[in-house]
């Protein structure tokens, strides 16, 4: 497989056991690929399920049908059913992602949150720190701010942290949800040019840009989940 | 990556007179993971926990452990002997109240040391400077390594019992409820620093809590039991985000997010 990514016939619903049972069918049948250097948006309205297509990718939601196979250091693995150890492997290796709201972590500064990535794959601390420093910088995150933990940051700020977080290791798969939602016009340039950086060197991005300018800045194709399933309905955005 | 779990555990039975305790068991720990137990008081958490440690009893199943030097024991097969030296050697055990984990007569220092001598360090000035390194570690200032842990507050106790478990390099610490006792202030400072802990020494852990936040911040893995069996497994932020199980299900959502 020459995509980095290649979901297939992926379906996932939730069966609300709390509520009576209810079962909410959220993705049915979603097959896309991304390829080393595009950047493709999803464009469907809120509540279509393009944030539950991003978890199941990263393995937060468990999905129930359909494959998810990544290119993960010289072999492809499909995620669906996969090992938990496996899914942490090709976490720390392969998918960055950056979530809407980032997740704080008590006590722990933000230069920390944001070099964890690098260590976990066994950079050396003062290393890791360097580049997360760089890559804060590059973000306009005031260095004062670095030794305190994100939790008494803006949202804006926390968004620009969880930015740096997910791109500081290279991943070569990028999910991205909403990378930009709560950033002014200079931040949200900083964050396209690190996007076109990431497609630059061949990195495979999916993402929700709800900024149209945003989103016309850094897509290469849109797509919607189930209107138009997979590449070949796609309609091209720039 | 390593090849071979560190642990596997199958079959895990322990009966209470009629009252099942937990029902076969089973799961793999591997090197570096650490597996967070949840479940409700009287879900079996706990009795899984102490059988697996040799605290208990079962009253069926094995539990197979990788040794240092390569060979695969069975813990409930194996003569006390052995059981106790390889408790020595190779774990830890952190207790939800710190003074069944400590020696409340002794100094804090000798808390640390007293481990080390176990496994035959005899240099005085090495184990005293082993837990001068612990206590700082663990966040506990130096000054205090002759006072006695009665002296301490109960996050200090908590810290000194991790320092203690931790100065042998374990490569499996088991952990009953370790942030329990404790005020949401000092558990989110103890968290950390087990957090940082277990990374750092790629130390394997099985945490046993109720707390559903710990097992975010501290474990990869869950396992949720009820009534003394596993209903669920799966990596830590998917039970949490998007648990299967409708006891699962009950036990995220009835947890309040402040």
């Amino acid at each position: 497989m020459s995509a980095l990514l290649e979901v297939d016939g992926l379906e996932k619903s939730f069966t609300l056991h709390t509520q009576g049972g209810v079962r909410l069918r959220v993705l049915r049948g979603v097959s896309l690929v991304v390829r080393p250097g595009e950047c493709i948006a999803l464009t469907d309205p809120s509540g279509a399920g393009k944030s539950t297509l991003l978890r199941a990718i990263y393995g937060n939601y468990l999905a129930d049908r359909g494959a998810i196979r990544v290119r993960h250091e010289q072999a492809v693995i499909d995620l669906v059913g996969a090992e938990p150890r496996t899914i942490l492997a090709v976490r720390r290796r392969t998918i960055g992602y950056v979530s809407q709201f980032l997740r704080v972590i008590p006590r722990v500064p933000a230069l920390d949150v944001v070099a964890e990535p690098l260590r976990a794959l066994g950079v050396a601390a003062g290393e890791a720190c360097e580049r997360a420093a760089t890559l804060l910088r590059r973000l306009a995150i005031p260095e004062r701010l670095w030794s305190l933990s994100p939790m008494t940051f803006s949202g804006g700020e926390q968004q620009r942290v969880n930015i740096a977080r997910g791109f500081i290791a290279d991943p070569p798969i990028l999910l991205l949800d909403e990378p930009t939602a709560s950033l002014d016009a200079d931040s949200r340039r900083r964050v396209i040019s690190l996007i076109d950086e990431a497609k630059a060197r061949g990195a495979a991005i999916l993402g929700t840009f709800h900024d149209a300018e945003v989103r016309a800045a850094v897509a290469t194709r849109s797509v919607t989940l189930h209107e138009s399933p997979g590449e070949s309905h796609a309609c091209a955005v720039s | 990556m390593s090849e071979r779990p560190l642990l596997s555990v199958r079959g895990l039975t322990k009966w209470y007179g009629a009252q099942p305790g937990c029902l076969d068991v089973g799961f793999d720990l591997w090197p570096g993971e650490v597996l967070g137990i949840v479940g409700e008081s009287g879900s079996g958490k706990t009795t899984v926990l102490n059988c697996i440690a040799g605290r208990l009893e079962p009253s069926a199943g094995t539990v197979s452990f990788a040794t240092r030097d390569g060979h695969v024991v069975d813990l409930l097969r194996i003569s006390e002997a052995s059981r106790r030296r390889l408790a020595r050697e190779d774990w830890g055990l952190v207790h939800q109240n710190p003074r069944d984990g400590l020696r409340m007569n002794v100094t804090a220092g000798a808390n640390v040391g007293e481990r080390l001598m176990a496994l035959g360090h005899r240099h005085y000035g090495r184990i005293r400077d082993a837990a001068l390194d612990w206590l700082a570690q663990v966040e506990i200032d130096r000054a205090r390594i002759d006072d006695f842990p009665t002296a301490f507050s109960g996050g200090m106790q908590q810290r000194l019992q991790i320092a203690r478990n931790l100065v042998t390099e374990p490569r499996l610490v088991f952990m009953d409820e370790p942030t329990g006792g404790l005020d949401v202030s000092v558990q989110a400072r103890l968290l950390d620093l087990l957090r940082r802990l277990v990374t750092d020494l790629a130390l394997a852990a099985v945490i046993v809590t109720h707390d559903l936040a710990v097992t975010r911040l501290l474990a990869h893995r869950l396992l949720v039991m009820r009534r003394g069996e596993i209903v669920e497994s799966g990596l830590t932020d998917q039970i949490l985000d998007d648990p299967q199980h409708p006891y699962s299900q009950l036990l995220v959502s009835s947890v309040l997010r402040p």
